[in-house]
């Protein structure tokens, strides 16, 4: 009763005409840059980080949280009409829906992706309300030991379960401790004398969060995409073999009842994978397209345009975006990249988000889970359906060329609008080749994000417990859950090279071309 | 990318590490009074996870040399595509460096313009557009904001031509 009681708080505080006008302006953002191929949510919000110093907190989140919707949504709609995603995560979308456009069904395979999206976020909504609460209560009673145990096997959870050798494995590893070694640069947070600054005194507060995510994730993929120009266009892509076929509400009524089971279940399934620390959209979009595909009777028309094939990896895809804010709320830790930028627009506003921000301000928390439950439908009615009308003439004309120079400028006055420092700009050029250089190497990008932010928390943790053992590591193997956890990293990590050695994959089927 | 590249990079992963032991921890740390414990444990899990990558390397490479695998020309030629975002990297290069001196809106206009050229741009009216439009969009928006971008003799002369 006491969640009701919260939520009924929070929504008075919460719901108000600018906190909704945040959700449709960000549900727009979102939407254009995940329809974008190139540019997916994450970027938008990362490039929007900065400028939400001088919002109001709920306005920030709502807006980030819009962007992020829209954007887990709009990958599929360039999927469907060029067979090209959008994100990586309508790719697994694009196998039916693309066909299903060819045959002049438009309107429909874009409607089945938005509801399944609105279905998915929803469930998974619910699920991270119903779920936050106790979880943080059980987070209050954690130590220093077990917070660090915790974030360990965090990180190793997001390598063994996503490597397909044990190449990538390694690789995976090399990316955390590469974050680990770059959150050490600054000051000491216990002794606070300086480390890795080189004389440099611009160094002393660290490398700044907001220039390492937009450098890494951003302007990399300019880069990245600087390697493909002329390869494809949208002008190009994708014509109607058919003349559209009018979607009647018969018809709507009859997929809902086809693909009720599938919506469901990739919807739990989804929010179960969003919930683990680095499994993603992605992973959860072809997971649920599997499940749907494996569980269809034999005469399923999937790769022809099955509904179900649209249904499933859309659920599961946004239903990842509710549940991937379990671990930020409930123990601060942020378990995807999405999440790690929520991490930052709250520390903007002078909050950790952890189990003492739902004690301290649960008007807050409770008031951000009222939004995301509105962002679906708000987003749904008010953006979405207009825009699926008018997508494909949008984004035939995109120009390229100009557009990812665009992005270069955002992104350079975003970093130089953090701190005002040109000094920053130097580091944002470095971390953005290296960004590019380890995406060549094969070496993924969100764990190394993952890595640098949880660093200093690790870090802090780790010498607390120490000081209060004494100086003795047994402190890591006394508690319960704190030997449970290590041991389960442990595990994991022999599992997954077993499984390699084996020559079988993570079971998390993504292909290579989708992984970040 | 292939397995020698791989190895080079474990390689020089594993020299970084000898590197930091031996002399950024105890010039960069040590010496400015802080403890080096977490920062070696750090290194150390680096150390491990390079040499367990160099000797998957080894291992993929004594492979490959038993199934006589070689590099195909198609293989080489992708070599020829990294131009571009090199180019990117030198032009952002440059236009971060001159920030200061020549003052947002022109280095902005020159970056534009370069860069679009760089992605293929076609069309000279389109990139002259978007690299006269845009910084002086972002321009105004500080100026309302009361906030401040790099300045040079173009921003002086707006400045004294507004009053």
């Amino acid at each position: 009763m006491e969640i009701f009681h919260n939520l009924w708080n929070g929504a008075v505080f919460a719901i108000s005409i600018w906190n909704i006008l945040a959700i449709i302006l960000g549900y727009v953002i979102g939407i254009i840059a995940g329809a974008i191929p190139g540019v997916m949510a994450v970027t938008a919000m990362v490039l929007i980080l900065p400028y939400t110093f001088t919002l109001s907190p709920l306005f920030a989140i709502s807006l980030l949280m819009g962007v992020y919707k829209g954007g887990a949504y709009a990958g599929s709609i360039t999927a469907t009409l060029f067979n090209i995603p959008g994100t990586p995560e309508a790719a697994a979308t694009a196998l039916d829906s693309y066909p299903m456009f060819q045959q002049g069904h438009q309107r429909r395979a874009l409607e089945l992706a938005l509801w399944a999206s609105v279905i998915g976020g929803t469930i998974s909504n619910l699920l991270l309300i119903f779920t936050a609460p106790p979880l943080a209560e059980v987070a209050l009673r954690l130590g220093p030991s077990e917070i660090a145990a915790l974030i360990l096997f965090s990180l190793t959870a997001v390598i063994t379960l996503l490597g397909d050798s044990r190449m990538d494995i390694w690789k995976g590893f090399i990316s955390i401790t590469m974050g680990l070694m770059l959150a050490v640069v600054g000051l000491d947070n216990m002794s606070a004398s300086r480390r890795y600054v080189f004389g440099i005194s611009d160094l002393d507060n660290g490398i700044p969060f907001v220039l390492t995510i937009i450098a890494l994730l951003a302007l990399s993929e300019v880069f990245i995409q600087a390697e493909k120009v002329g390869t494809f266009s949208l002008g190009n892509a994708g014509q109607s073999a058919a003349e559209a076929v009018p979607y009647t509400w018969k018809q709507r009524w009859t997929d809902l009842r086809f693909c009720l089971k599938d919506l469901l279940r990739s919807s739990l399934v989804g929010s179960l994978l969003g919930a683990l620390p680095g499994i993603g959209a992605t992973t959860a979009a072809f997971v649920c397209y599997g499940e749907a595909r494996r569980s269809a009777k034999k005469d399923a028309r999937f790769g022809e345009g099955d509904p179900r094939g649209i249904a499933a990896p859309e659920a599961g895809n946004n239903a990842v975006a509710a549940s991937s804010l379990i671990p930020l709320v409930t123990l601060g830790i942020p378990g995807s990249v999405a999440a790690a930028v929520m991490y930052g627009a709250f520390m903007i506003q002078g909050m950790i988000p952890g189990p003492m921000l739902m004690q301290e301000h649960p008007e807050i928390i409770y008031g951000l889970f009222v939004l995301l439950l509105l962002t679906d439908f708000i987003g749904a009615f008010v953006v979405a359906l207009p825009f699926i009308m008018v997508a494909q003439k949008i984004f035939k004309n995109l120009n390229y060329s100009l557009f990812f120079p665009g992005v270069v400028v955002c992104c350079v006055v975003g970093v130089y609008a953090e701190e005002f420092n040109v000094f920053n700009l130097r580091i944002f050029l470095v971390l953005g080749f290296v960004g590019y250089i380890m995406r060549k190497m094969g070496m993924s990008i969100p764990p190394f994000i993952l890595a640098f932010i949880l660093g200093p928390i690790l870090e802090r943790n780790t010498r607390t417990a120490l000081l209060l053992s004494g100086g003795s590591p047994m402190i890591f193997l006394k508690s319960p859950i704190t030997a449970s956890l290590l041991a389960l990293a442990v595990i994991a990590l022999v599992w997954s090279l077993w499984r390699k050695t084996r020559g079988k994959s993570s079971g998390l089927a993504v292909p290579a071309a989708f992984k970040h | 990318m292939n397995v020698r590249t791989e190895m080079s990079i474990a390689g020089v992963l594993i020299g970084f590490c000898m590197l930091n032991y031996f002399y950024l921890i105890p010039t960069q740390v040590v010496a400015e009074g802080s403890s080096p414990v977490y920062p070696a444990l750090i290194n150390t899990m680096l150390l491990c996870f390079s040499i367990a990558y160099l000797a998957e390397g080894l291992r993929t490479w004594r492979r490959e040399t038993r199934r006589e695998k070689k590099v195909t020309a198609a293989e080489d030629a992708d070599n020829w595509i990294y131009w571009r975002p090199v180019a990117m990297l030198v032009v952002t290069g440059l236009w971060v460096l001159t920030l200061d001196w020549i003052g947002f809106l022109f280095s902005t206009f020159l970056f534009l313009m370069l860069s679009s050229r760089i992605f293929g741009s076609q069309s000279w009216r389109k990139t002259l557009t978007l690299s006269v439009v845009m910084p002086l969009v972002v321009y105004s928006i500080f100026w309302m904001l009361n906030s401040i971008l790099p300045e040079g003799p173009l921003e002086g002369l707006i400045r004294s031509l507004l009053g």
